[in-house]
C-alpha cells in the first residue's frame, strides 16, 4: 500500500530525543578502550617496575650482607666482628639513604649495631636461616628496606648461629621504580593519543560515503525521486536499499495523486462543459428553454454528486494515512446509515432489511468510523441507484475471520443486474462506471479503498436469480503497526 | 415564517434570501457567527439555518450558546460534504436537521416548513401535516377531517414516533414505551399494532418504514 507522507521537513529530534552522533559514539568507545589499556598496561608496569627496583637493590643488601657475615669468625674469646667499610659503602652510594645494620647471635641478641631494628619474626625462625630474607618496615619514621642473613660458623666445641640485618632507605629505590615507570609511561601514552587520533581519522573516512549520499539527498530537485546511485558500503547497503524503497513508493504514490488530479480535472471539465453547454441552449432557445434548463439541472445535480464522490474518495484516502482508528459499534453505525438513507431516499418503495451477529456477539471493530460509514453509504447508493424500484436491500454485519484472524463481513446485497465478472476487477477502478445507472464511478473505488486502508478486503459476488452480494471484510482490530504488504 | 440565515458565502446567501423573500418569508442575514450569537439573545425567529465554517465563532459554538441559555428555536445546520462527521457533532450538538452543501432549494424550504411546522405542533399539542391532523390531548388523527379512529396502543405508538421522526426505534424500544411493567409486551403485539397503524396511516404524510432485522423509522412526506 502506498503511503505518501507529506514531504515537509520532520525534525529529527522532535520526539525530544537529540540525535546521537556515531563519530562521538566510536570516538567514546575508542578512547574508553585505550583507557582500559593504559590503566592495565600501567598497573603492569608498576609491578614491573616495583619489582626490578628492588631486585636490584635487593642484590647490594645481599651482597652487604654476604660481606659482613664473611668478616665474622669465631675466636676462643668469642665472635670477633671485623665490620668491612666497603660493605656499607656501597649502600651509602645514594646521599639521601641511610643504612642501618645489626649483628645478632642465635638468641636474638644484638652483639653489634643499633639494636631496635625490627625484625618482623624472621630471626625467631628455626632452624636458624641460612638464607637471605628482604622485607620492609616503619623504622624511624621512614619506609626501610630490611634484609637478614645468617651463617653457622664452625668452632671448636660446637656450630654457632650469627645473624646480620642490614636496612636501606627506600629513596634510592623509589627514584628507580618512578623512573622507570615514567620511561614506559610516556611511550604508552604516546602510543594511545596516536591511536585514538587514527580512530578519529578512520571513523571520518568510514563516514565519508555517509556524507556523500547525505549531498545527493540535499542537492537533489525536490521532483527527483531517482534511486541514490551511490555505490553503499556493505554495511548501510540495507538502510540505502530501504531510502531507494521509500522513494519507489513516493514516486509511485505521487504518480498516483498526479492521475487522480488529472482524472478529476478531466471528468469535472466533462461535465461542467455539459453544463454550460445545456444552459447555453436555455439561453438561446429563450422561453422555449425549460427543457435545456431541466437537463442544466440534472447535470448539474450529476456534477454535484461527482464533486462529493470525488472529495469524498480523497477524504477517505487522507483519513487513511491518518489512522483515526477507533472501536466502532457497527450496530450503531448500521442504524444511524439507515435513518440518513431513509431520510435521503429517492425511491420509497425499496424494502431494506438489516441483518445483525445475534446479541451475545458485539459486533465491533476497530476502524475509522467515517470512512466506513462512508464505504457503506456508498454501497447502499449504488444498490439503490442499479436496482429496481422494488429493490430488496439488506444491510449484513456477519462475524467470519480473515486471514486466520477474527473479522466481520459488512455489506450490501441486492436485487440489481449484478455485475459481468469481466467487469468486476474493472468497477474497483475510479471513473469506470457500469450498466445503465452508471453513477460517478467513484462510489466502489472509496469502498476498496477504505477496505484497503483497514486491511480488509472487498468481495464482490453476484446472488442467485440476480443481485449483487457486496461485502467488505475488516478484522477486528489491524495488525499494529500493518502488516508489510 | 421569520427566518435568520447565518451564512458568509455571499453567493449562496443572495440565491438564499432571494428565494426565500420571494416565497414571502421574511429572512434576515447574518454572515459573523458571534453578531448571529449577539443578534440571537434579543430577537426571536422561527427557524434559523446556521452554516458550520463562520468567522469568528463557529456554528457549533453558536449552536451551543443557543441550547445552553434553553432556546429551543429550530436550527437548520448547513455542512459540507468533506465535514460528514460534522453531522453527528451537530445533531448531538442539538441541531434539528441538517443538510449538505450544494442543496436544492426546494428541499431546503420543505424542511424549514416541516421544522416550523413540527415545533408549533408540539406548542399546541395538535400536529398537523397537509390533510393529517393528530390531536395530542384529544388523542386522535384526523386524515382530510375523518377521525382514523385510533385505539389507545396506537396513539401511543403514533405519539412516540411523531416525537422521533427520522429516528430507528426498535421493535423492544416501542415495546418499552407503550407496555407498562404489569403487561406482558409481546413484539408480536407490536408487529400487529404497527401493521394496523399503518394501514389506518395510509394515504397520509406520515409514512412508518419497517427495516427488516433493525426496527421502525417515521417519516413525513412534504408535497
Amino acid at each position: 500500500m502506498s503511503r505518501a507522507r507529506p514531504s515537509g521537513a520532520i525534525p529529527a529530534h522532535a520526539s525530544g530525543r537529540r540525535p546521537y552522533s556515531l563519530r562521538r559514539r566510536l570516538m567514546v568507545a575508542s578512547m574508553g578502550a585505550f583507557a582500559v589499556l593504559i590503566a592495565l598496561l600501567s598497573a603492569g608496569l608498576w609491578t614491573y617496575a616495583r619489582s626490578s627496583a628492588n631486585e636490584t637493590y635487593d642484590l647490594l643488601l645481599r651482597g652487604a650482607a654476604i660481606a659482613i657475615l664473611e668478616r665474622i669468625s669465631v675466636t676462643p674469646e668469642g665472635i670477633d666482628i671485623d665490620l668491612p667499610p666497603s660493605a656499607l659503602e656501597i649502600l651509602a652510594l645514594d646521599q639521601d639513604d641511610r643504612v642501618f645494620y645489626r649483628v645478632v647471635d642465635a638468641d636474638g641478641a644484638t652483639l653489634t649495631g643499633t639494636a631496635d631494628l625490627p625484625s618482623e619474626g624472621s630471626l625467631a625462625k628455626s632452624p636458624p636461616l641460612q638464607e637471605p630474607v628482604f622485607f620492609d618496615s616503619q623504622y624511624s619514621g621512614e619506609t626501610v628496606r630490611f634484609v637478614v642473613n645468617g651463617r653457622t660458623l664452625l668452632s671448636a666445641d660446637e656450630p654457632q648461629w650469627v645473624g646480620v640485618q642490614i636496612g636501606q632507605t627506600r629513596i634510592a629505590r623509589n627514584a628507580m621504580e618512578r623512573d622507570l615507570i615514567l620511561k614506559g609511561l610516556v611511550p604508552l601514552a604516546a602510543l594511545s593519543i596516536a591511536g585514538v587520533a587514527m580512530a578519529r581519522a578512520g571513523i571520518g573516512f568510514a563516514m565519508r560515503p555517509l556524507a556523500g549520499i547525505e549531498r545527493d539527498i540535499r542537492e537533489r530537485q525536490p521532483n527527483d525521486l531517482k534511486p541514490l546511485d551511490a555505490l553503499p558500503p556493505r554495511e548501510v547497503e540495507s538502510l540505502i536499499t530501504a531510502i531507494n524503497g521509500f522513494m519507489r513508493r513516493l514516486d509511485l504514490s505521487r504518480d498516483q495523486a498526479e492521475s487522480f488530479i488529472a482524472d478529476v480535472a478531466h471528468q469535472m471539465r466533462t461535465s461542467l462543459a455539459a453544463l454550460y453547454s445545456h444552459l447555453e441552449a436555455a439561453g438561446d432557445q429563450g422561453e422555449a428553454g425549460t427543457v435545456a434548463v431541466l437537463r442544466a439541472r440534472d447535470q448539474a445535480r450529476r456534477t454535484v454528486r461527482l464533486t462529493n464522490q470525488l472529495l469524498s474518495h480523497a477524504m477517505v484516502i487522507h483519513r487513511a494515512d491518518k489512522e483515526m482508528f477507533e472501536t466502532i459499534d457497527l450496530g450503531e453505525l448500521v442504524r444511524r446509515l439507515m435513518e440518513e438513507i431513509v431520510r435521503d431516499e429517492r425511491a420509497g418503495g425499496i424494502d431494506f432489511a438489516v441483518e445483525l451477529p445475534p446479541p451475545p456477539t458485539p459486533a465491533k471493530v476497530m476502524g475509522d468510523p467515517i470512512a466506513i460509514r462512508e464505504a457503506l453509504r456508498n454501497l447502499v447508493d449504488n444498490a439503490v441507484r442499479h436496482g429496481p424500484p422494488d429493490n430488496q436491500i439488506t444491510l449484513h454485519v456477519v462475524a467470519t475471520t480473515l486471514r486466520g484472524r477474527p473479522a466481520f463481513a459488512i455489506g450490501v446485497e441486492d436485487q440489481g443486474p449484478g455485475i459481468a465478472d469481466a467487469d468486476k476487477p474493472r468497477v474497483v477502478e475510479r471513473f469506470y462506471s457500469s450498466g445503465p445507472g452508471g453513477g460517478s464511478g467513484v462510489g466502489l473505488a472509496i469502498v476498496a479503498a477504505v477496505a484497503e486502508s483497514h486491511k480488509g478486503r472487498l468481495d464482490l459476488a453476484d446472488r442467485k436469480p440476480s443481485g449483487l452480494r457486496a461485502s467488505m471484510t475488516l478484522p477486528q482490530s489491524p495488525l499494529p503497526g500493518g502488516e508489510a504488504p | 415564517m421569520r427566518i435568520l440565515l447565518v451564512e458568509d458565502s455571499r453567493d449562496l446567501s443572495e440565491a438564499l434570501l432571494e428565494r426565500f423573500r420571494g416565497e414571502g418569508h421574511a429572512i434576515d442575514l447574518e454572515t459573523d457567527g458571534a453578531e448571529a450569537e449577539a443578534l440571537l439573545r434579543h430577537a426571536s425567529f422561527d427557524v434559523v439555518i446556521l452554516d458550520i465554517n463562520l468567522p469568528s465563532m463557529n456554528g457549533y459554538d453558536v449552536l451551543r450558546a443557543m441550547r445552553a441559555r434553553g432556546d429551543r428555536t429550530p436550527v437548520l445546520v448547513l455542512t459540507a460534504r468533506s465535514e460528514i462527521d460534522d453531522r453527528i457533532v451537530g445533531l448531538d450538538v442539538g441541531a434539528d436537521d441538517y443538510m449538505v452543501k450544494p442543496f436544492d432549494f426546494r428541499e431546503i424550504s420543505a424542511r424549514c416548513r416541516a421544522l416550523v411546522r413540527r415545533r408549533s405542533g408540539e406548542a399546541s399539542n395538535v400536529f398537523v401535516q397537509g390533510a393529517f391532523e393528530f390531536d395530542r390531548g384529544a388523542r386522535r388523527a384526523l386524515l382530510a377531517g375523518v377521525d382514523l379512529e385510533l385505539r389507545h396502543r396506537e396513539v401511543q405508538v403514533l405519539e412516540l414516533f411523531l416525537g422521533q421522526l427520522g429516528r430507528v426505534l426498535t421493535k423492544d424500544e416501542v415495546a418499552d414505551r407503550i407496555y407498562s411493567f404489569d403487561e406482558a409486551p409481546s413484539l408480536n403485539a407490536v408487529e400487529q399494532t404497527m401493521t394496523r397503524l399503518r394501514k389506518k396511516l395510509d394515504g397520509s404524510p406520515v409514512a412508518i418504514r419497517t427495516i427488516r432485522g433493525l426496527g421502525y423509522i417515521a417519516s413525513i412526506r412534504d408535497d
